[in-house]
């Protein structure tokens, strides 16, 4: 019974900071067609960011936070305009780009902080007992903000002007610009928004799971296995594969040793993905 | 335009957080340091020549987060090594070169980076890798008849076994750290009678590594609950590992081959349940390296093998590496100290042969008792353990983590048959 909720919860903090950093992902390939595969360095960094600002100067854990999000996020606005925009459309050279990235932004961090792992302070630091279960309070709080956000964010879509715009390019790309969307404009804030989105897990699992100039893999190929499950271009999906494949990640360990339980959990997404080849929720095309 | 140059000051913003997030660190050399001069400078002696060695480590890639401080330790065992004179042959006096390549945290890399070594760089001597990668080294050594100083076997037989005589084992491993460990349980967690084993899957040694320890156990009266709990060298998340040690009806946790990262995660969710049991680490992780990770308030009923700055009788080599080391890199680097054993064997076992030829080096290293290493007198054994009497199992500390204070637990003489 308490592994069972322990599992449980272990699920649900997991899934929700899958779905934050595999929104932001599926945001950019989505408006622009771009397969960022620097999203999961850009992850890492936001987490060293934080760390310097809360570790090294002192500042609140909440401000760090904060400041990371900001300085990330504009490093977004950098990305689309010089690293994204001139290459739309043109996966191979978007794909080099995502290539040169990686390697600057982790050499930079290994030639500067070294490889030597660091944990970010709790941000909520204490245990919470609820009978025979202990839970982290820095867990709880990590699943409630990943909550809050994907409300906001789902909010923000369906709601808002911007939101709006963002889903007519995703859906017709060619008929949101006659319609006088500003595809750039677009584009600009979703990497600024999928950059934020990045940050925050990135800051909220170093404290969680701890920092190293190479954890930016893992996250990537979790939201590369998000969109591709849920479906490209389905909210709806994002937050069911992150579910589904949250719960897979939280519990096969349990059960099966090593690698093993990750080659199972990447087995079954192959399963779903040879009946439903356009994901969960994803739209069939013809070819 | 304006826009532009808006975007100009948010580069630069994103840039130096990246730089202030650390400090540079001092370029790496790969120069030889002539010894100290005290008095007047030496005559210049053309004949002092200089002997290459090659070092494999992982620079990049997952491994490189314990590698790394073994590359900067090195450098400062070749400086001491000259300093000291560094090895003299049949009158010839000769100082140590460490020429490195990275090994990329995978076998590959390994291969090539071997590879590079040997046929790029005509090395005769070859020290490192640590963990498991060895096995993929020896691919390249073994054949070129190399004299190859392993850092750590995880017990896979191609690492180092009567099928690699021309490999060396310089520092306590898989067994000799279990031993470190199963003194640590005794002494410090006399209450513990049935034990959780865990372990890194450590480039697939489980099958070989399984065995011998819980053989150890048992014959020192634990019983394993269960089987063996394995997980993948690189995992993210150990709430799921956590979650199954807390409710696992064990006395306490004996932990076999993994990275101070690893326990200090798993430390950390484990302590997160409410759980208390004892937590016995044999690996090289300092008792700063997990609490760094786990947090003070999970830094509780633990010990590991590792060594720290500070501890009492900490032999005079190893004390000047540590002296040194935070001289140049500062206190809160750690200190592995694997690599170093391998050359500072080496060196020993050079001089003793009084040649510079692989096979004549190997021959007089057999005919060898025991060595001086940092950590103390080694003893040159492993005969039974391994199949080769080529390991040098040498006197290791055992250190506790009690609530969130790292203390010294104790010295132990470590020797395999």
């Amino acid at each position: 019974m308490v592994l069972a909720v322990i599992t449980v919860i272990n699920a649900l903090v997991m899934s929700s900071m899958y779905i934050l950093v595999a929104l932001g992902f599926a945001f950019l390939f989505s408006i622009m067609g771009t397969l960022n595969f620097a999203h999961g360095v850009i992850y890492m960094v936001s987490g060293y960011i934080c760390y310097q600002f809360a570790v090294g100067y002192g500042l609140n854990q909440w401000v760090s936070l904060l400041l990371s999000v900001i300085i990330v996020g504009a490093f977004g606005l950098f990305l689309e305009k010089y690293c994204f925009r001139p290459f739309f459309g043109d996966l191979n050279r978007t794909i080099v780009v995502c290539i040169a990235i990686i390697l600057i932004l982790e050499t930079t961090v290994n030639i500067t902080v070294g490889t030597q792992v660091r944990s970010l302070p709790a941000f909520v630091p204490g245990v919470l007992r609820a009978g025979i279960v202990s839970i982290s309070a820095e867990k709880l709080i990590t699943f409630i903000i990943g909550g809050v956000l994907l409300a906001a964010i789902i909010w923000f879509i369906r709601n808002t002007k911007a939101g709006q715009q963002m889903q007519a390019i995703s859906q017709n790309l060619k008929g949101a610009v006659l319609q006088g969307i500003s595809i750039h404009r677009i584009s600009a804030l979703a990497c600024v928004l999928a950059c934020g989105l990045a940050a925050v897990a990135g800051c909220l699992m170093g404290a969680i799971l701890s920092l190293s100039p190479f954890m930016g893999g893992h996250m990537l190929l979790k939201a590369l296995e998000l969109v591709i499950l849920g479906g490209i271009g389905s909210i709806g999906g994002i937050f069911f594969a992150g579910l589904l494949i949250g719960t897979l990640d939280a519990t096969l360990p349990l059960f099966i040793s090593g690698a093993a339980s990750e080659a199972v959990a990447l087995g079954v997404i192959v399963a779903v993905l040879l009946f439903r080849p356009q994901g969960l929720f994803g739209l069939e095309v013809e070819m | 335009m304006v826009k532009k140059l808006l975007l100009i000051p948010l580069v630069l913003l994103l840039v130096s957080s990246l730089i202030a997030i650390g400090c540079p660190k001092p370029p790496e050399t790969t120069e030889p340091t002539q010894p100290t001069q005290t008095t007047e400078p030496p005559e210049q002696t053309p004949e002092v020549k200089t002997l290459t060695v090659g070092v494999l480590i992982c620079l990049t890639g997952w491994f490189s987060t314990f590698d790394t401080l073994e590359w900067e330790e090195a450098q400062v065992a070749r400086d001491m090594l000259n300093e000291r004179g560094g090895i003299t042959i049949n009158g010839q006096k000769y100082l140590i070169e460490l020429t490195v390549e990275d090994c990329k945290s995978n076998n590959d890399g390994v291969i090539a980076a071997a590879t590079k070594l040997v046929y790029d760089k005509d090395v005769k001597f070859i020290v490192g890798p640590a963990a498991f990668f060895s096995a993929a080294s020896n691919q390249i050594t073994e054949p070129n008849q190399i004299l190859h100083v392993s850092a750590f076997t995880s017990m896979i037989p191609e690492e180092f076994g009567p099928d690699t005589p021309y490999t060396f084992l310089a520092h306590n491993s898989t067994v000799e750290h279990a031993i470190v460990g199963i003194t640590a349980l005794k002494e410090v967690f006399p209450q513990v009678k049935t034990v959780d084993f865990v372990t890194a899957e450590a480039g697939g040694s489980v099958p070989y590594a399984d065995p011998p320890i819980r053989e150890l156990l048992e014959e020192n009266g634990y019983s394993v609950v269960g089987g063996t709990h394995v997980y993948p060298d690189e995992m993210a998340d150990y709430s799921p590992l956590a979650a199954k040690l807390a409710t696992s009806g064990s006395d306490g946790v004996f932990w076999g081959n993994g990275l101070p990262e690893h326990v200090g995660k798993a430390l950390k969710s484990l302590r997160e349940l409410g759980n208390n049991k004892p937590v016995v680490f044999m690996s090289s992780a300092s008792p700063e390296d997990v609490k760094n990770i786990a947090g003070e308030a999970a830094s509780t009923y633990f010990a590991t093998t590792g060594i720290s700055l500070g501890m009492p009788d900490t032999p005079p080599i190893m004390a000047e590496m540590q002296d040194r080391l935070v001289e140049k890199y500062g206190k809160e680097r750690s200190v592995h100290l694997q690599i170093v054993n391998a050359i500072w064997c080496l060196a020993q076992a050079i001089e003793y042969a009084q040649s510079l030829d692989p096979t004549v080096v190997r021959d007089a290293w057999e005919n060898l008792d025991t060595m001086e290493t940092p950590y103390g007198t080694g003893h040159i054994s492993g005969l039974e353990t391994y199949g080769i009497r080529h390991a040098i199992s040498h006197p290791e500390p055992y250190q506790l983590l009690d609530n969130g204070e790292a203390k010294f637990g104790g010295w132990v003489d470590v020797r395999v048959p």
